[in-house]
């Protein structure tokens, strides 16, 4: 002890020492239990579990609201049908022109020429009156679009943007007023073409591309315009 | 003992007891009540030399210590700790009851203390000249504790009935050394005089 301790000591000692022997009480039999209860009564749960439902609390609020944000999402995707009906229709240029005929002297020899992309812009179709026409296939025509003989090719049907899109087997999401690829259909068209999830699809050969869209559904010789994050230019996709 | 044994709760200190209670581990928050409930009961008793607001105040002493462990640093020993705990309710009971003036000694405050009452038993006192028994001097001694004000009541109890350091009772206080010093000093110097008075 330190000697400044001991003088404060000495004098008192006899107190002191009084003071040390007094008898000490003792906590009562059940003191445990009953602070455990009164723990439990602070926190409103039942006794002996002192931090289990907090644990179990924050993992069901963690799984609510999970799973209120994939309802939402799914929700937003079936929405992107819709999309296309119920936005008001805006025609593309392309739209305004009928499909031309232009017929070939039957002396020549049939001319067999590659539909560029410059027939296609205008709705041009070049054939020989006098061979019969194979069929046209076009993927994703709703009405008609197989030629039959002499027959003109009938007009191609057309197609909101999803359903534009659906028929080069990729689904589009609407995010923030943008159509974005959510989906490329293994084999299709659009992943022939390079289109990836994530992309934005700005254009149509140079026709902006929007929700409210609508374009003849004839896909092979056009053009899309896309901006994929990452990427600083836009890229172009030819449909292939 | 190998690292990886795990150690019986009844032989981890206080801190260690405390971070397994930290991780969820119940059977260590038991053991601190079991280890220090007697001495934090006795305590209260001292300072309010009332039983059941005495084991009142020390299990609301422990459920304080539970619902702080996040807050609780291990840089000092957990005793002090709780004994802050136990002497901040205790001194609040003691104001509390100050102004519902349920003091059951009588006489007069010391307005120079601003808190002290004397100690008024000589209805009762025994034969001055008459030996007391050990029972008696305890409590008339218990009854000349509580007459003292908090102020110096807390160091000499926590000194010299719980028998804690100087430096402890520093802690637990939250004062200086010096200061401790002094209020145990002035504390006994009151308590002497109480007794004196009381035999005369």
């Amino acid at each position: 002890m330190k000697r400044e301790d001991m003088e404060l000591e000495e004098p008192a000692s006899d107190l002191v020492s009084g003071l040390s022997a007094m008898p000490k009480v003792q906590a009562p039999m059940g003191f445990e239990a009953r602070v455990r209860a009164r723990i439990s009564e602070k926190r409103g749960r039942s006794p002996f579990r002192f931090r289990v439902v907090p644990a179990f609390a924050s993992v069901a609020l963690v799984l609510v609201i999970a799973g209120l944000f994939l309802v939402g999402r799914r929700d937003r995707v079936e929405e992107v049908a819709e999309v296309s009906q119920s936005f008001p229709r805006v025609e593309s240029s392309s739209d305004q022109k009928p499909a031309k005929e232009a017929s070939v002297p039957s002396d020549k020899s049939p001319v067999v020429r590659e539909v560029g992309r410059a027939d296609r812009a205008d709705g041009l179709i070049v054939r020989d009156e006098g061979a019969k026409s194979a069929p046209v296939v076009d993927a994703g025509t709703a009405t008609g679009g197989r030629e039959t003989g002499d027959s003109v090719r009938p007009r191609p049907a057309t197609l909101g943007a999803a359903e534009y899109l659906a028929g080069l087997g990729a689904s589009i999401t609407l995010k923030g007023g943008q159509l974005t690829v959510g989906a490329v259909a293994p084999g299709s068209a659009s992943e022939r073409s390079g289109l990836q999830v994530g992309d934005v699809i700005v254009a149509v050969d140079g026709i902006a591309f929007t929700a409210g869209t609508v374009l003849q559904a004839d896909f092979r010789g056009r053009v899309l315009q896309v901006r994929r994050p990452g990427e600083a230019k836009l890229l172009l996709l030819p449909i292939k | 003992m190998e690292s990886n044994e795990v150690k019986a709760t009844s032989e981890m200190s206080d801190n260690e007891l405390l971070a397994a209670v930290k991780s969820g581990d119940e059977d260590a928050f038991s053991e601190i009540v079991t280890r220090h409930k007697n001495g934090l009961t006795n305590y209260l008793y001292r300072m309010l030399s009332d039983y059941e607001e005495a084991v009142d105040l020390a299990q609301e002493s422990f459920v304080r210590v539970y619902f702080a462990l996040e807050r609780y640093r291990a840089d000092h020993a957990f005793s002090t700790y709780l004994y802050r705990i136990a002497t901040n309710l205790a001194i609040s009971e003691i104001r509390r009851r100050k102004r519902r003036k349920l003091f059951s000694l009588t006489g007069f405050y010391d307005s120079g203390e601003g808190e002290s009452q004397d100690l008024d038993v000589a209805d009762t006192a025994p034969d001055p000249g008459a030996r007391l028994t050990s029972e008696e001097r305890s409590k008339v001694l218990e009854r000349a504790i509580v007459s003292l004000p908090e102020r110096y009541r807390a160091p000499v109890v926590l000194r010299d009935v719980q028998e804690l350091s100087y430096e402890q009772v520093a802690e637990v206080l939250g004062l200086g050394l010096g200061t401790t010093k002094s209020r145990i000093s002035r504390g006994r110097a009151m308590l002497r005089e109480k007794l004196e008075r009381y035999m005369r």
